[in-house]
């Protein structure tokens, strides 16, 4: 008798163990990733003394770069400490908010070198400035690391300190709306005839076919992008067009299942009040059944959406890999997307990057997550309601 | 079913009934066509790669090496069984992992987890399915792997950064929440009878599990984890960034793999000349990816629909 209560209760253990490490995992995983990704939103910037041109020009702002000078109480020239990109930044910040011309105290980005050794402490070898001098520049305030908006609002550059996922977010909007744009009416069609119009055999056949099309990799429709958009079609390559597309397709059967879901949750009395009326099927669904069945819908648009927004497979086989920088997206131009940017930025050889893909992760996984619990607290609620009013 | 339905309606309604009727066949048609359409690129830029190397060459050559050289030495390149071994590898370390894992969950849930803890695990399952595929590659690079070589250093290995192990860790992570919801609802299909009646006759809950309730589900369980097979053999960014791009023959966990998907975003990423038997190789692979997923739904879906007795 003991020894089968011991088995009952090692075993209820063990399950019990697993439900919790299964949790703390969770936890932990999304927790690690938040801490890695938030100092990516820090970087190291100098203060900056500098006399502005008259006119901005690329010549004339790199031999005011040039002349710059660190403010006191060091006032050693600045030039050896900024980041390769400051130039194009610089440019940009004043074509967006132009400064008059004249004297002017500025905050701009800190080469990579004293970015590491800011972090790590690392100086390199081949650095024109030593620790000790960057230590007295930080212990003056002169160095200093700042919350770094580039982030979000400047495309991509070739160096980590100026890089930003201006673009990258602008293309995922842009595939988004192609994706939903060409799904939505697709599935709602499909799902209707699911739920509402087909019967018997036929509807049986198509629920298979569609389950093995939801099973289908998501790498196959990159394939199917490559071969039939861009070789048969030659809609343009890297193009949000393209990709939203091959998306949009992705997508399909998981909306078509979520939509007959929502569709085979309106009661019959619904349709059938509705039927006794008078009116005919085709009211009877785009009057009643449809409304009803809104707000279900639209959580499993969510849903549907945040699977769009983090997919990255096929968008590499149609092309999106190329270097974007500032361009910004469109329709038919090359375009890049935040999962893509966070996979080009990983394979970066520049140490900083993994920095800049973890901040990057730390957006995406904030709008995906947050996109999930709405939709699933929403169904919850509507679920509950339902119970209530029967 | 148009006619049907038109008979009874005023006469007003004809033209918004037959845009609405057209509209939805149109969407379904839409809806199916896409799976021809699969079908249909994948057979016919298959066919023109098996004109050019010989099927026997791709599906029992034991060399993956896909450059194309000069003479017919390059024909003997194009060997598929070690990137299957790859593939079969990492889902084989994959499931070990997940599986067992994923049943006790399950099983935690529906038998001996207070009330409340599904309400909040039951979300948190929600938020690991949502993480994109590129941050679990992420994790498994830039966190688990030098993790492991970590641990490998203080037991005298030398590991690389790429390793199938990693990329076989992060993905059964990767694949717990769709196979524990899976698993759980083929638990939550167990009627109250059954229950009453095991515990009636003194069975402990452990023993009904175990002998009962999991033998007698075994036809939706199978199900579940063959849909899930088929979810890691078509897994991409994981792979892709943590297992490895070199194909070779073996089954030790701790060197770098290839799988077939990282094989068709390697032959096919950049630029590429289309009517070269390397792109082309990209379609094979598809085909052959394709087939095994599809074989493993359609299994699934059989042993979906018989009845537990």
């Amino acid at each position: 008798m003991t020894a089968r209560y011991q088995q009952e209760c090692f075993f209820k253990n063990l399950c019990r163990v697993a439900g919790l490490s299964v949790a703390v995992v969770v936890i932990g995983l999304l927790l690690l990733l938040f801490i890695r990704g938030v100092p990516g939103f820090w970087r190291v910037e100098i203060a900056v003394e500098m006399v502005l041109p008259e006119t901005i020009s690329r010549d004339s702002l790199r031999q005011a770069i040039a002349a710059a000078t660190l403010q006191q109480p060091s006032g050693g020239r600045a030039a050896p400490l900024l980041a390769d990109g400051t130039l194009d930044e610089l440019r940009r910040r004043l074509q967006d908010r132009p400064l008059a011309a004249g004297l002017h105290k500025l905050w701009l980005p800190a080469s990579s070198d004293i970015n590491r050794w800011w972090r790590d402490g690392y100086l390199s070898p081949t650095a024109p400035w030593r620790a000790e001098d960057l230590a007295t520049l930080k212990t003056a305030a002169i160095l200093q690391a700042r919350f770094n908006a580039g982030l979000l609002t400047q495309g991509d550059s070739r160096h980590a300190e100026t890089a930003g996922l201006y673009n990258g977010l602008l293309g995922s909007l842009l595939v988004l709306l192609v994706a939903i744009g060409l799904t939505v009416p697709i599935a709602l069609g499909a799902a209707i005839y699911l739920t509402e119009l087909g019967k018997g055999r036929l509807v049986r056949l198509c629920e298979s076919q569609i389950s093995n099309l939801a099973a289908v990799p998501s790498i196959i429709f990159g394939l199917l992008g490559l071969g039939i958009l861009l070789n048969v079609f030659g809609l343009p390559r890297s193009s949000a067009l393209v990709g939203g597309i091959t998306l949009g397709l992705l997508s399909l059967p998981l909306l078509i299942v979520t939509f007959a879901a929502a569709l085979r949750a309106v009661p019959q009395e619904y349709r059938d009040a509705a039927l006794a009326l008078g009116a005919s099927r085709r009211q009877t669904i785009y009057y009643h059944v449809v409304p009803y069945a809104t707000a279900r819908l639209l959580t499993g648009l969510i849903l549907a959406i945040a699977r769009i927004i983090g997919e990255t497979a096929p968008l590499l086989l149609v092309g999106m890999v190329a270097f974007i920088g500032q361009t910004s997206p469109s329709l038919t131009g090359a375009t890049t997307t935040l999962p893509v940017q966070i996979f080009l930025w990983y394979d970066r050889p520049e140490h900083q990057f993994v920095e800049k893909a973890s901040a990057a992760i730390v957006v995406m996984l904030a709008v995906v997550l947050l996109l999930n619990l709405v939709a699933f607290f929403w169904r919850d609620y509507l679920d509950k309601q339902q119970r209530c009013s029967q | 079913m148009l006619s049907r339905s038109a008979q009874h309606l005023p006469a007003t309604n004809g033209g918004a009934d037959i845009i609405f009727y057209i509209f939805i066949y149109a969407a379904l048609a839409l809806a199916l066509t896409v799976g021809l359409g699969i079908i249909g690129v994948l057979i016919s830029e298959s066919w023109r790669f098996f004109s050019l190397v010989p099927p026997t060459n791709f599906f029992f050559g034991a060399v993956w090496n896909p450059q194309i050289g000069a003479g017919d030495e390059w024909l003997h390149r194009f060997g598929v069984l070690p990137v299957l071994a790859g593939t079969v590898l990492i889902t084989a370390l994959a499931m070990a992992l997940t599986l067992p894992l994923a049943l006790l969950v399950a099983v935690y849930l529906n038998f001996y987890a207070p009330p409340d803890f599904r309400r909040w695990f039951k979300p948190l399952l929600e938020l690991l399915a949502a993480i994109p595929t590129v941050v679990y590659g992420f994790v498994a690079i830039i966190i688990v792997s030098p993790a492991l070589q970590a641990l490998g250093r203080s037991l005298g290995l030398t590991l690389a950064s790429e390793m199938a192990l990693s990329a076989g860790l992060v993905m059964s992570l990767m694949l717990l929440p769709l196979l524990s919801s899976l698993c759980d609802d083929a638990l939550r299909t167990i009627p109250r009878a059954w229950r009453d009646g095991c515990l009636g006759l003194g069975a402990l809950p452990n023993e009904a599990i175990r002998k009962i309730y999991l033998p007698c589900l075994q036809p939706a369980l199978l199900a579940a984890v063959l849909i899930t097979v088929g979810r890691a053999l078509g897994e991409t960014m994981i792979v892709v960034m943590a297992a490895g791009m070199a194909a070779r023959l073996t089954f030790n966990p701790l060197e770098p793999v290839t799988t077939a998907t990282v094989q068709i975003v390697t032959l096919l990423i950049g630029d590429q000349a289309f009517d070269s038997p390397k792109t082309l190789a990209a379609y094979a692979l598809g085909l052959t990816l394709f087939t095994l997923s599809l074989g493993l739904n359609m299994a699934a879906q059989k042993l979906h629909h018989r009845v537990p007795r």
